[in-house]
């Protein structure tokens, strides 16, 4: 009984020091880079929440992606994903990286995808076109609130569905 | 013993999702050393065929897509468009539209400057000048929406004029903003422009000499740098700069090196408070009367092709439109934005550079690939 409350302590106090030290490695891919940046700037301070930007995916803990994905970007995403470090965690900020917004895959044919979740595991969507900063901090808020183990919404829907195994191969699918 | 044999050039591939770079795009470079021997670029990442959607809509529906091309001056893409389609309706503008988009041009063309200032700034290490710029940025941004309810995609200008007419104080807080630009601005150079380190990180270091403006036909800041004068917004017409422009357009000395990153800095730091004095101006005498031409609600666009140009932030950008008989909107759209001669510049512009100066180059020139993927 003892044991099982140090562990649960410590896994409680890891889920804290995670939460509040997130580095982030932004993939600007169209207008909702700049309300990112803004958000980084004194009005809004995400440093305050211990929310920092991060050069190098390798040392990164969340991947920020705004914009339209494209199948050529698709794949070169993905790489970045792989080499982020375990526990990591993926937040889509606006329209298009949510579900395809007005660049979807109906309006441009094939050179988008339809989200984000096509291609890595989504933690957090923060929609809008573009979304105010206000948002962004809102989703960050809560992408830490489930880390801490609040959780709101499951991630292992979206490997169920094989929205993951479909990317293992070279070739891109667009189906 | 022999000289010490030369190593081969290393390669190193950069991006297209890279911290150092200021956009999607694939940089290749070839490094002797640390410095730069040569240099590739690759763009087409984020390539959505905006020009193929827009034939889809109606005149009236293609004008959110354009917002969506250049995030911090998006309506300068609204501009073109709409300039390029009255011009094939033959719509008479009245002066109260061409105001209020000048007034819209200006404070986008502000807050692009001040996003691109901050950018260099974070790249030369100067984080504190960074928040600074970056909260200018907030007011200015705080204008465009009590104007349009947006703060990036602002989808106000018409075919015909605007949208609505001025909030009720606006041109109040506009003459307040710019009052307040003013005097940061003298603030920015105590503190950033003329600081030592500062000038030192910065001069005679990514120098775009008048060769390459001319072989790569660069418009905008690397251009103006050499001619004040190379400005669309006074030598076109259509473009509603009546009378504002300023009356002294003397060129601004570099302190060390013509055309280098320090000088185009302080271009585009005076750029900012020359588009604040415009806007003191113009925000005092905005003419009266309507802000839509008549016969925009219907509008009737014969068979033709148009073209405008219009000075965004980064240089000149170019729109031709074509349209059918019977369509309800564009039959033919096609962009030709400034940051591809940008783009095109940067193989020569990098050679020679060592590698740490990589990031303060590639954002002293701002480059944007959405512009040029669209």
């Amino acid at each position: 009984m003892k044991q099982g409350w140090i562990q649960s302590s410590v896994s409680r106090l890891f889920g804290w020091a995670q939460a509040h030290s997130l580095r982030y490695f932004p993939i600007h891919m169209g207008c909702c880079s700049d309300e990112l940046l803004q958000a980084v700037g004194c009005r809004y301070d995400l440093e305050r929440f211990g929310v920092l930007p991060e050069v190098d995916p390798v040392f990164s803990d969340l991947l920020i992606v705004s914009g339209a994905i494209t199948t050529r970007s698709a794949p070169e995403l993905k790489k970045i994903y792989e080499q982020m470090p375990h526990p990591k965690f993926v937040m889509a900020i606006g329209s298009c990286a949510c579900s395809g917004g007005a660049f979807g895959p109906e309006a441009t044919g094939a050179s988008t995808l339809a989200g984000l979740s096509g291609v890595v595991p989504v933690d957090i969507y923060v929609p809008g076109c573009p979304p105010r900063p206000e948002a962004i901090l809102e989703g960050l808020l809560r992408l830490q609130d489930k880390i801490e183990g609040k959780k709101t919404a499951s991630r292992k829907q979206g490997r169920k569905q094989g929205r993951i195994d479909r990317l293992e191969t070279d070739e891109w699918d667009l189906r | 013993m022999s000289a010490p044999e030369r190593l081969s050039p290393i390669q190193w591939d950069l991006g297209p999702f890279h911290a150092l770079l200021s956009g999607v795009y694939r940089l290749r470079l070839s490094l002797d050393g640390e410095v730069i021997e040569r240099a590739e670029v690759e763009t087409g990442f984020t390539t959505r065929g905006v020009e193929q959607i827009l034939t889809r809509q109606s005149w009236r529906g293609a004008i959110p897509f354009l917002d969506r091309i250049d995030p911090d001056g998006a309506v300068f893409f609204e501009w073109a468009y709409c300039l390029a389609v009255e011009q094939l309706s033959a719509l008479e503008l009245p002066r109260r539209a061409h105001g209020i988009r000048v007034i819209l041009g200006e404070l986008s063309r502000i807050s692009s400057h001040l996003l691109s200032l901050a950018k260099v700034a974070k790249a030369a290490g100067a984080e504190s000048a960074f928040h600074l710029l970056i909260r200018e940025r907030e007011r200015v941004l705080d204008l465009l929406e009590l104007l349009c309810g947006a703060r990036h995609a602002l989808g106000f200008l018409l075919p015909g004029g605007v949208r609505e007419d001025v909030t009720e104080g606006f041109l109040e807080r506009v003459q307040e903003v710019c009052q307040q630009i003013l005097q940061r601005i003298k603030e920015y150079n105590d503190l950033v422009t003329y600081n030592e380190a500062f000038v030192r990180r910065l001069s005679g270091r990514g120098v775009i000499t008048k060769e390459m403006v001319a072989r790569h036909r660069m418009t905008g800041i690397p251009a103006r740098v050499f001619d004040r004068e190379q400005d669309l917004r006074w030598s076109s017409s259509r473009l509603g700069y009546f009378g504002l422009k300023p009356e002294a357009l003397e060129s601004i000395e570099a302190i060390t090196f013509p055309g280098d990153v320090h000088h185009r800095f302080v271009i585009r730091l005076h750029e900012v408070s020359q588009s604040a004095q415009i806007l003191q101006v113009l925000s005092q005498k905005l003419a009266a009367g309507p802000f839509l031409a008549k016969g925009s609600a219907q509008l009737i666009v014969p068979e033709g092709e148009a073209e405008a140009e219009v000075e965004t932030a980064r240089g000149r950008l170019a729109v031709r439109v074509g349209s059918q008989a019977g369509r309800p909107g564009p039959a033919e759209i096609q962009f030709s934005p400034p940051s591809r001669a940008l783009f095109d510049a940067v193989p020569q512009y990098l050679v020679g550079a060592p590698l740490q100066d990589l990031s303060l180059l590639l954002q002293s020139i701002d480059l944007l690939a959405t512009e040029v993927d669209r």
